[in-house]
């Protein structure tokens, strides 16, 4: 045991030594490794999660483009139909328009050629008494006499006759 | 100067013989409690300081465990980096300049001794052999609670002779291991020792040194790297089933 005494060993010291590392293990086991194998193990999750969240989101980035080309191809294609609708229905409606505008056109000519015509008779009527007004007057004048009712009436109503056709 | 093979006794509680490397080994362990702690105060998903430091360590130390020891790194991880820490934060503590060079005279046997305050932990055998009974019974009481005590002692008891005349020899070599990792341990960095105090003796004492610092930095990494990965080996091949 000179040995060990040359080269200090001590059962005392020992044991310090013993317990000392015993005590170093114990706290850095509970309070350095377990913390940070547990940092690293989370940090390696996280990582592996945020990896698959990334790659969802671009699988749903695609396919919100693919929704979106079809909502907007779909819409596209809405609108042309509505469009072509709304152009057809125009053209209905100033069809219908026409179609009206030419039957109060063709109504009123009616009514006024008919007005017309009326008037043309009426105006016709005031000069064949007025003419024969006239022509009564004037062959009273020319013949100076009075003739009888009836020759009168005759006589008035040739010549009337004739002034009206060359009228 | 010259440095004795034992730590110097420096004062005693009550029958308790404090030397120099007992005092040394508390400061290393405080050191060492407060860098872990100071490292895991406050521990983000977002690491920063000295939690960077520690994670790269702790990563680099776990992907080498796993390589060896598989599954079962989970376990060996704080036993075989708390070897690591701990002798490499005292190999380094140690070429600390003061260590060594401060302290006192005394008068032993009519002579004066120099006496230094501090000590390298690992230049001291006590310090080594202490680490290498914590590594070997910490081998085997993993071993039994892996193998159960059958499977632990079927290692080294087998009624077959020539597995009765191995297992005999598995028991020495066990024993031996004890004096296998703590001289070396402790004769790197004694040997370190001496090396800087020679090398720092009076006129070699500028310049001339540094490069022996810097082989000591390297022998401080090398020998803590060395005792854990020993120690991981001995874990992982005790805790093995055995194939006979």
């Amino acid at each position: 045991m000179q040995i060990l005494n040359n080269f200090g060993i001590q059962p005392v010291l020992l044991l310090a030594q013993i317990v000392n590392f015993l005590i170093i293990l114990l706290l850095l086991k509970r309070f350095f490794y377990k913390p940070i194998v547990k940092m690293l193990d989370d940090r390696k999750k996280r990582i592996e999660e945020s990896l698959k969240n990334a790659d969802l989101i671009e699988e749903k980035l695609a396919q919100t483009e693919q929704k979106s080309v079809k909502i907007l191809e779909e819409s596209r294609t809405a609108a042309s139909a509505i469009l072509a609708e709304a152009k057809k229905e125009a053209q209905n409606i100033s069809d219908q328009a026409n179609i009206q505008a030419r039957e109060t056109i063709e109504e009123s000519v009616l009514q006024a050629r008919v007005q017309i015509e009326e008037q043309r008779k009426q105006m016709r009527k005031g000069l064949e008494q007025q003419t024969l007004r006239l022509v009564s007057m004037v062959v009273e004048k020319v013949l100076g006499r009075n003739l009888r009712a009836r020759e009168k009436q005759n006589l008035t109503r040739d010549a009337a006759q004739e002034i009206i056709r060359e009228i | 100067m010259e440095i004795s093979l034992a730590a110097e006794k420096i004062f005693s509680i009550g029958p308790i013989p404090i030397t120099n490397t007992i005092l040394t080994t508390w400061i290393v362990t405080i050191i060492l409690i407060a860098t872990a702690y100071v490292a895991t105060k406050k521990v983000a998903l977002v690491p920063t300081g000295l939690q960077n430091v520690a994670e790269a360590a702790i990563e680099a130390f776990q992907d080498l465990v796993f390589s060896v020891a598989g599954q079962k790194t989970r376990v060996f991880l704080p036993i075989v980096a708390s070897f690591f820490f701990f002798i490499l934060f005292g190999n380094y503590f140690g070429i600390l300049p003061g260590i060594g060079s401060i302290g006192f005279f005394l008068h032993h046997n009519g002579k004066e001794v120099f006496v230094p305050l501090f000590r390298s932990i690992n230049s001291d055998l006590n310090t080594t052999v202490a680490l290498a009974l914590v590594s070997l019974f910490t081998t085997h009481y993993l071993a039994i609670r892996y193998l159960g005590l059958g499977g632990y002692l079927g290692k080294f008891v087998s009624v077959n002779p020539i597995f009765f005349f191995v297992g005999l020899m598995e028991i020495v070599s066990e024993i031996t291991k004890i004096f296998s990792l703590s001289f070396r341990l402790f004769g790197n960095i004694y040997a370190g020792e001496v090396l800087l105090t020679t090398a720092s003796t009076r006129l070699f004492a500028f310049i001339i040194p540094i490069p022996f610092y810097f082989l000591e930095l390297l022998v401080g990494f090398v020998q803590a790297l060395i005792f854990a990965m020993l120690t991981l080996v001995f874990m992982v091949i005790l805790t093995q089933k055995s194939e006979h």
